[in-house]
């Protein structure tokens, strides 16, 4: 049964955990992402948060948050982290989480493909010429992380940073291009 | 990821929602060992992901190497443990508690069944009861033959079913002839002499001595008198019979007498016309008095007495009841009653008091 579980995706494990209300399926869920929790929580951990009482109380507080809450396990977690040390978080904005469905219904279905990708180069060639470059050597040309930094002489979570943000800008484009 | 894929593939994977990393990805990727295209999603991965970029900064300070293989370790343990899939003493403690639920809803069960069972049997008793109610109460003859003419004529009784009526050394050849229709003394006696003459009752047999000195009316119209009429017992055989059957009989044995018969013009109806209950207790009253059961007759007779159209003519089949039992007085007292009265028995009861004088 745990391996069964464990071969199925996390939005499958999300769904029978919140239809069977099983824990073992929040166990699996937990364990999958447990290592990330850890390395999380690692610079947080002190003498007021002790690793004894913190990932007890995070886990259970993600079981807890798995029964009704949306989005990806990812994002749930980081989220809870970030509000347990007092952090603040942005929340991911809904246009991103949309247009990543959208693609994900797609699927192999040309038509709706050929339709999406049509949409995305509308709104690609909205963004700034610097912008686009960068999307393109990073996603079109496979260009390393590491290098695009070092060809613009910046950290590379900076240009982590800067493509996140293009691509949530690509996704509002979109989302205002429905709307028209 | 092919780069050399189309143009539209390579722009909608830009969205593809890519799996975070699992423990072998964190630990290759911070020594170096992946390949181009694992990389590449990997970093593609963490432009969307920020819980695996900060877990990817933070072991990227090699001091926190060690404590994160340790928590990860233990916390994925803890994990395991807490999250498990029903342990073997929860199954235990689920199957402890959950006994008594099997004990209360066997207990429910049983109870129920208790019930049904208590219901069948309070049903069942009553309707055995309720039949023995009927079976006591209802009148002895339940289908009685119609009256289609003035003689019934019973097969001969056997000895256990006529009691101690018929001594058992003497059984009955003849059968019983019931009279249903009440003419006058004299035709009942006719027909209705069949039953012996009791032992020790001198004034009964000083009366059929007298009975057998009158002279034989003509029988009726039916076919169970016709021979009778055609052959008529010789009147010196008619003394005789009750002279031979004392010497046989039990002293405790009481001969009927002949009952004498009172014909009413309600009777004469026709046949077709059915019986009402009355009328079955008064034939069955009838019937006890010719088998010579005094006591039931009397019995079926009271019930008669109070009202209905044969009341009178019960109370006169009593009081002759109560002289062929002995009771004279009683007789005698009843007899006298119906002869004060105005009824249709009046003159038989004259008559029957006259005889008894």
């Amino acid at each position: 049964m745990h391996l069964q579980l464990n071969n199925l995706s996390d939005r499958e494990l999300l769904l029978r955990f919140r239809k069977f209300r099983e824990r073992e399926v929040a166990g699996v869920l937990l364990d999958r992402y447990s290592h990330l929790l850890v390395a999380v929580c690692l610079p947080g951990l002190d003498e007021r948060h002790p690793a004894e009482t913190v990932f007890p109380e995070l886990t259970g507080k993600l079981f807890d948050q798995l029964h009704n809450a949306t989005g990806k396990v990812n994002e749930i977690m980081h989220g809870l982290v970030q509000q347990y040390f007092g952090k603040t978080r942005k929340a991911p904005p809904v246009a991103m989480r949309e247009l990543e469905s959208r693609v994900d219904h797609a699927g192999n279905n040309p038509i709706e493909k050929m339709a999406l990708a049509a949409q995305l180069e509308n709104a690609l060639g909205r963004l700034i010429p610097e912008d686009m470059d960068l999307l393109n050597e990073f996603y079109l040309e496979h260009k390393p992380l590491s290098e695009l930094a070092r060809s613009r002489h910046i950290d590379s979570g900076q240009v982590r940073d800067r493509l996140k943000s293009i691509r949530q800008q690509v996704a509002m484009y979109m989302k205002e291009a429905a709307y028209e | 990821m092919n780069s050399h894929s189309p143009r539209q593939e390579r722009i909608i994977r830009i969205f593809t929602p890519v799996r975070c990393l699992n423990r072998d990805q964190m630990r290759r990727y911070h020594l170096g060992q992946m390949t181009v295209v694992e990389q590449h999603l990997v970093e593609q991965h963490l432009v969307e992901c920020d819980l695996c970029n900060d877990a990817l900064a933070t072991l990227g300070n090699p001091a926190n190497i060690e404590s994160y293989q340790q928590l990860s370790h233990q916390l994925s343990q803890y994990i395991q443990r807490e999250y498990a899939p029903a342990p073997p003493p929860l199954r235990q403690q689920k199957q402890f508690t959950a006994k008594p639920q099997q004990e209360r809803k066997t207990f429910a069960d049983s109870v129920q069944s208790y019930f049904w069972t208590i219901v069948f049997l309070a049903f069942g008793g009553g309707g055995i009861f309720l039949l023995q109610q009927h079976l006591k109460n209802r009148p002895p003859m339940t289908v009685m033959p119609a009256r289609a003419a003035e003689v019934v004529v019973l097969p001969a009784p056997k000895g256990a079913e006529v009691g101690n009526y018929q001594a058992p050394s003497e059984p009955v050849q003849e059968p019983l002839a019931i009279q249903t229709k009440y003419s006058s003394r004299d035709t009942s006696r006719t027909t209705a002499a069949v039953t012996p003459v009791p032992t020790r009752d001198t004034a009964q047999k000083k009366k059929i001595v007298k009975d057998s000195a009158l002279p034989k009316l003509p029988p009726a119209d039916t076919n169970t008198r016709k021979p009778a009429a055609q052959a008529p017992p010789p009147p010196a055989e008619t003394p005789k019979e009750p002279q031979k059957v004392p010497q046989k009989e039990t002293p405790k044995e009481k001969a009927p007498e002949p009952a004498p018969v009172a014909k009413t013009a309600k009777e004469e109806e026709p046949a077709a016309k059915p019986a009402n209950g009355d009328d079955y207790v008064y034939r069955s009253a009838m019937q006890y008095q010719q088998q010579g059961d005094y006591n039931e007759a009397i019995n079926q007779f009271r019930k008669l007495s109070d009202n209905g159209k044969y009341a009178e003519r019960a109370r006169y089949q009593m009081a002759i009841c109560y002289r062929a039992k002995g009771q004279k007085g009683r007789a005698r007292r009843m007899l006298r009653d119906i002869a004060n009265s105005e009824g249709p028995m009046k003159s038989l009861a004259q008559e029957e008091l006259s005889n008894m004088n």
